[in-house]
């Protein structure tokens, strides 16, 4: 659209009258506090004290050293990693199965997406119960059925736990993920698969040539949820394991929160958000770029 | 779809049916836990975690209502989803239609500021936030906790509402401007109705988001007549005794009202996703 | 005419004044009360909150509860920004230490109730200064919780040493029913056993064993806990517990003990009342843990459970003060602690709150205790202690976790 000078002046200012709200709503309740926050981990505050003092950057150097932080870093990117490779394969693949003319499809596509409606605290107890080493169902399932032997202390064991809970959140939002993809098949044209049935193309390369591509959008969405929904995972892992055993279970969130708000160390705590969310900033950078580049545009 | 045709595919689809009916049940489990758990006394869930109940105690539910105080919880909560939402949608749609139709380097920018948000975890704004609120004597209102939903929902709400906004067709808002008409009468009559099936994306993502969220509200509204239910559910967690059979209860009279606005919604929030994530 | 009616309006005016300060200063004061025993002690923080409101009609008591995991974050909170409650609830030791430090919390040294109040309760309300900046308001005794049913069928008595604990324990396991029920993966539970152990094994040969670690005479990475620690390690190697305890949660060993599966816990008090709740038919009692040698009387582990204080900064000093008053007579604190189902802070007050407790009592008398370790320690060590209990049921060695320790320690106490 053609603009005289003027007129983007005004339109510039029109601009700014539809956006004024919610840039004062965040600019006062999210980027302040936000802002506020950088600053105190430039200091030793306790959170209790009433006197601040500014330490500059003393809590990077000692996070540097730190290696429970390292723990923190790892347990949170391994994590992110598998719960939004697994769930995204799990549901596209469920999306697919969904998506042909199954009499239950709309049961289905409910009850998939049914757990995302929960809170943390209801998942939390539930799965504990689940995983309970001496009369927990899965360890009873698996021995009434004969497999006593792959019982284990599924939250306890610290090589476990950590799977123990990437398989709770791929639970809960696969069928969150499944709705986003059937939503993107559903818009993929009858034709290109007639097409491709007539050259008598497998189904692998139906799916790699036809469906793949042009679920890119939904692809981008959903990965990007995952991502940055698991670098934030606190309810869960708090109310499960709080980090445990060990530190086995802590992510960058427990560990920060813990630091923060249970041993007083706020300005050390809060210099580990900081890190979080430059993280989480640069991952994200790089899968914008690389994933929009993927997608066909309709 | 894709399958579908010939009918040496019918044995197929029947055993993809089962398959799923397999899934579904275990993905149901956990919640059929829950269920069970709320109508048994603290003796049967102690003695037989899993099983089904010795005998049905249905005022479970009455006692957990009253204990918990679900009558103010659920106004609490109603109340404070209902005017954040609502608040949440016009704001955000109004935001984002300059963002999405005028690409200027000033609304880049603020486009990209409001991106990257998304990334942002909530406990590192807490204390700062903490003596905000205090700071305006909002501490035991709703107005601060509504305030908060708003702030720190405007990223992902601006990130949808853009990519649906840039899917809809230009020309309906050219032939209006040509017409005569100020942008504000655009807006409203023309694309935000259009926008109908990401709004819906809108309501279902954050309604799940502030009707469970707990760490905010606990905050911030601390009285009992002002805590909303997932707060009030942890009144059932005592120091060292938790009354187990109270608060599976409780988890499960909360979650029915997002049940329920799932299953209504639902058609819509499909069509949203379809159109905000294919075209965003 | 008129300066009659100037002098009676001006009468008139100053007496509204004059009356509106005395009906003023009867006007009601409402007292923010704010602690995490509402759930457990419900009923019994109501009705002494009613009785106070009724015998002082012109204040007014607002109580609210939080659960504790919470709670400590929500008054950190407060206080962090002006926003303390007039009446709250403090953590014994450390907490009382940090807060009174940041100059949070009244001093109640001269209150007329603290000479009622035992010495050792005391010790763990005293700010840094030596003042009493908070009152205990209950204790609690970690010690072995047995099924007495379980003893009588397998012909057992009462452990006095840890010999006999430990034949006691094989007895058991032999009858397929687990010795003990131990739920580490809840954090706070894991440290139980070693806070049973250590006031025989350390604390009874030297009581300043923390005073000397302030001066860096000893070190937990030492001849000392390692001891402890490898008798809590022995038991699990004997298999004296049961399989998953790192799985297992406090309530979880709660159910073991309840529906008979396991025959002991070591556990603080509190733990009777969940498991009545769920089977009342239960025979309990309670016996501390013997670590000591044959002959030796154990050191038992009894601690400040809840203190309460008075915000430094209250706009209605005397009316808090009065409250707390009310709240520390005999009368009062009995009805506290029959809901709560603790132990009394007060000289000559005994509480009978449930009948496996009253095995516990001569012991009690006799005078051998120690409180629960961490409430000397500066903030933050227990936490790694804690992750570091877990890390060992999990494989770590020893040494590395009492080292992790010795250095949250030293980091925790460099000026």
């Amino acid at each position: 659209m053609e603009q005289l000078p003027g007129l983007r002046k005004n339109q510039n200012f029109i601009s700014l009258l539809f956006y004024g709200p919610a840039l004062v709503f965040a600019i006062v309740f999210f980027i302040y506090p936000v802002v506020s926050s950088f600053y105190y981990s430039l200091t030793n505050w306790n959170g209790l004290a009433q006197t601040i003092h500014f330490t500059g950057l003393a809590n990077f150097q000692e996070l540097i050293r730190d290696d429970k932080f390292y723990g923190g870093i790892r347990n949170t990117l391994l994590y992110a990693f598998f719960v939004t490779v697994i769930q995204n394969i799990a549901a596209i693949a469920l999306a697919i199965v969904l998506n042909t003319s199954l009499k239950t499809k709309n049961i289905l596509r409910t009850v998939f997406f049914a757990p995302a409606i929960l809170s943390a605290l209801v998942v939390g107890y539930a799965w504990s119960f689940i995983y309970n080493p001496l009369f927990g169902v899965l360890n009873s399932l698996l021995t009434n059925i004969g497999l006593g032997g792959w019982v284990q202390d599924w939250l306890g064991d610290p090589r476990l736990a950590l799977g123990s809970l990437i398989v709770v959140t791929v639970w809960q939002f696969t069928g969150y993920a499944m709705v986003i993809y059937l939503a993107g098949l559903q818009g993929i044209p009858e034709e290109l698969y007639e097409a491709a049935a007539i050259d008598g193309t497998t189904p692998w390369k139906k799916f790699r040539h036809i469906t793949f591509p042009l679920i890119a959008p939904a692809f981008t969405i959903n990965v990007l949820l995952s991502v940055i929904g698991t670098m934030k995972i606190f309810d869960l892992i708090y109310v499960t394991t709080n980090g445990g055993p060990g530190y086995a279970t802590e992510t960058m969130t427990t560990l920060l929160y813990h630091q923060a708000f249970q041993t007083n160390r706020m300005g050390y705590g809060t210099a580990m958000a900081v890190v979080l969310f430059l993280i989480i900033l640069v991952l994200s950078l790089f899968q914008l770029k690389t994933l929009r580049k993927r997608e066909v545009v309709m | 779809m894709s399958t579908s045709e010939s009918s040496s595919f019918k044995p197929r689809l029947v055993l993809g049916e089962i398959g799923m009916l397999l899934i579904a049940l275990i993905i149901l489990f956990p919640l059929y836990l829950i269920m069970i758990t709320a109508v048994k006394s603290p003796n049967d869930i102690a003695m037989a975690p899993f099983g089904w109940p010795k005998a049905f105690v249905f005022k479970n539910f009455a006692q957990a209502w009253q204990t918990g105080h679900f009558d103010w919880g659920f106004r609490n909560s109603v109340l404070i989803t209902v005017i954040s939402i609502t608040s949440i949608v016009f704001i955000g749609a109004l935001a984002a239609y300059p963002l999405a139709r005028k690409p200027s380097r000033i609304n880049n920018l603020v486009y990209i500021l409001f991106i990257s948000l998304i990334m942002v975890p909530f406990q590192m704004a807490m204390i700062p936030l903490y003596k905000l609120i205090k700071g305006l004597e909002w501490i035991n209102t709703f107005r601060a906790v509504i305030c908060i939903n708003i702030a720190t929902s405007m990223p992902f709400v601006i990130f949808l509402y853009t990519g649906f906004m840039k899917s809809i067709p230009k020309e309906l808002e050219e032939s209006a401007i040509i017409d005569g008409c100020n942008e504000f009468k655009i807006f409203w009559r023309i694309v935000f109705p259009l926008l109908k099936p990401a709004t819906a994306t809108v309501i279902i993502l954050n309604t799940l988001g502030i009707w469970n969220d707990f760490l905010m509200p606990m905050l911030f509204l601390q009285k009992a007549e002002y805590r909303t239910i997932p707060v009030a559910l942890f009144a059932f967690q005592g120091q060292y005794n938790n009354n187990w059979s109270l608060l599976f209860a409780a988890m499960t009279l909360a979650m029915i009202p997002m049940l329920i606005m799932f299953l209504i919604l639902q058609k819509n929030f499909i069509k949203g996703i379809t159109a905000g994530s294919v075209k965003g | 005419m008129k300066k009659t009616s100037l002098f009676l309006v001006s009468t008139l005016i100053l007496c509204i004044l004059l009356g509106g300060m005395v009906w003023g200063a009867d006007k009601p004061v409402t007292l923010k009360f704010y602690h995490w025993i509402g759930t457990d002690a419900q009923a019994a923080v109501a009705e002494i909150d009613a009785k106070f409101m009724k015998e002082n009609p012109d204040i007014r008591v607002e109580f609210e509860s939080a659960p504790t995991d919470q709670y400590q974050n929500l008054i950190k909170t407060k206080l962090a920004s002006g926003d303390a409650p007039d009446v709250f609830g403090v953590h014994p030791g450390t907490e009382v230490r940090d807060y009174s430090k940041a100059g949070y919390l009244m001093d109640l040294s001269k209150e007329p109730y603290v000479k009622n109040v035992m010495d050792g309760a005391l010790r763990v309300t005293r700010g840094e200064n030596r003042k009493v900046y908070s009152i205990p308001w209950d204790m609690n005794v970690i010690s072995v919780i047995y099924n007495r049913k379980i003893f009588t069928k397998l012909g057992l008595k009462v452990p006095t040493n840890w010999n006999q604990f430990l034949a006691a324990c094989e007895k058991i396991k032999r009858a397929k029913i687990y010795p003990m029920a131990l739920g580490n993966k809840d954090l706070w539970v894991t440290q139980l056993i070693p806070y049973a152990m250590a006031p025989s094994m350390i604390y009874a040969k030297n009581p300043e064993f923390d005073a000397d670690m302030y001066n860096g005479k000893v070190k937990f990475n030492g001849a000392e806990w390692k001891a402890v620690i490898a008798r809590y390690l022995e038991l699990n190697k004997k298999g004296y517990f049961h399989p998953g305890v790192l799985g297992t949660t406090y309530d979880q060993t709660v159910q073991l003990v309840a529906t008979e599966k396991a025959a002991m816990v070591v556990n603080g008090n509190w733990i009777l009342a969940p498991i009545r709740q769920a089977n009342k038919d239960l025979d309990l009692g309670m016996f501390p843990m013997p670590a000591v040698n044959a002959g030796e009387d154990p050191t038992i582990s009894s601690a400040v459970g809840t203190t309460t204080a008075i915000s430094a900064k209250t706009p209605y000093p005397e009316q808090a003060k009065k409250f707390m008053e009310f709240w520390m007579r005999p009368d009062n604190m009995t009805l506290y602690l029959k809901d709560k189902k603790a132990f009394s802070t007060l000289k000559g007050v005994t509480v009978d709150f449930d009948p496996a407790a009253k095995e516990l009592a001569p012991y009690l008398t006799k005078g051998k205790t120690y409180p629960f370790l961490d409430q000397s320690w500066p903030n933050g060590v227990q936490d790694v202690f804690l992750k570091g209990y877990q890390e060992l049921f999990a494989g770590q060695s020893v040494e590395k976790v009492l080292s992790d320790v010795d250095k949250e320690w030293a980091d925790r106490t460099k000026k």
